[in-house]
């Protein structure tokens, strides 16, 4: 498959989990709202769970959805946008590197590595994969300046970086500290935080949609840059794993 | 205010548990009953997003919070023709 090619499914595949985690979120909000409608016209509910031994009903459930929909709806589906964004990122420049591996070429591998590779090729997947592992360990916006270096696609814009890098900072109070604001999070949002430390970091739909459009959007743009630049001259790259 | 849906009903405030009322608007008169909630300064959220049940017109929720006056609201929107 040619990088191109490659690099065009990566991003429709991306689009469309992201058009189905924010669908998700919208349907899962009218899935508690029917249900909200449906008491409000006076249906009784209960909702026994029988590993917790909790029963739930009519009674609890509208102070209940409001805090689903507003605190645990709101954050795993931000949190999902977050990891779909990641997944994108680290999945271009793993089909970058695999088309145009020579940056790699000071790199060390053990031994064991090259011993068990059955190919060459095998072995620069092996590569790949060391290389944008570390990767992932480092600050966002040393990722796009990776990507910066490795590919030139003049995008995304320092603004957008900047708002991205609040962006995976929120997602991380939110996985690492019961979405209270910690030092690393006003660290990594800078002049962007949206609280101070200690303070409930809010998800508010309006931010969440902006996050969910704007991670659309660099997906989409940076796609479109790499496509044109492999398009010239189009490498070949082995078929991306694909998870199912 | 008449449900522009129903004109024989008018919209109703429904107020669940400690969380504060709601209120389902159809969609086209959600612009004004926002204007309605902006120039008597009532606080509230309101969805991006809509439901239709039954191939009914579609309706939007607003959200008010829990010290928001259910009464009031009701009277407020009562008000209107």
């Amino acid at each position: 498959m040619s990088l191109a090619n490659a690099l065009v499914t990566h991003r429709d595949r991306i689009l469309a989990d992201l058009d189905a985690a924010h669908d998700y979120y919208v349907n899962s909000i009218y899935s508690w709202r029917f249900l909200l409608k449906a008491i409000t016209n006076g249906r009784r509910v209960r909702i026994q769970n029988k590993r917790t031994r909790n029963t739930t009903t009519q009674v609890e459930l509208p102070d209940l959805i409001k805090s689903y929909v507003k605190d645990n709806l709101a954050s795993s589906t931000y949190q999902q946008f977050v990891s779909l964004f990641e997944d994108f990122l680290f999945g271009l420049m793993r089909l970058w590197l695999q088309a145009y591996p020579h940056s790699l070429a000071k790199k060390q591998l053990p031994v064991s590595a090259v011993l068990e590779a059955t190919d060459l090729e095998s072995l620069k997947l092996v590569a790949v994969n060391r290389e944008v592992n570390e990767l992932n360990y480092r600050k966002l916006r040393e990722w796009f300046a990776y990507l910066d270096g490795l590919a030139k696609l003049g995008c995304p814009s320092l603004d957008v970086i900047d708002r991205l890098a609040e962006i995976k900072a929120a997602r991380d109070v939110h996985v690492h500290n019961r979405g209270i604001a910690n030092t690393v999070y006003v660290e990594k949002s800078g002049a962007l935080r949206r609280c101070q430390v200690g303070e409930r970091l809010p998800l508010p739909e309006a931010y969440h949609y902006e996050s969910w459009e704007l991670i659309r959007k660099v997906v989409a743009d940076v796609s479109s840059s790499a496509i044109s630049k492999a398009a010239i001259v189009s490498p070949t790259v082995p078929l991306p794993e694909v998870d199912e | 205010m008449v449900d522009a849906t129903k004109p024989n009903e008018k919209l109703k405030v429904a107020v669940l548990g400690k969380a504060g009322p709601c209120l389902w608007v159809p969609e086209d008169q959600v612009a004004d009953v926002q204007r309605l909630l902006d120039s008597h300064r009532v606080p509230y959220e309101v969805d991006t997003f809509s439901m239709s049940i039954d191939d009914e017109p579609a309706q939007v929720m607003f959200d008010f919070d829990a010290d928001v006056d259910s009464v009031a609201l009701q009277a407020l929107l009562d008000g209107q023709p």
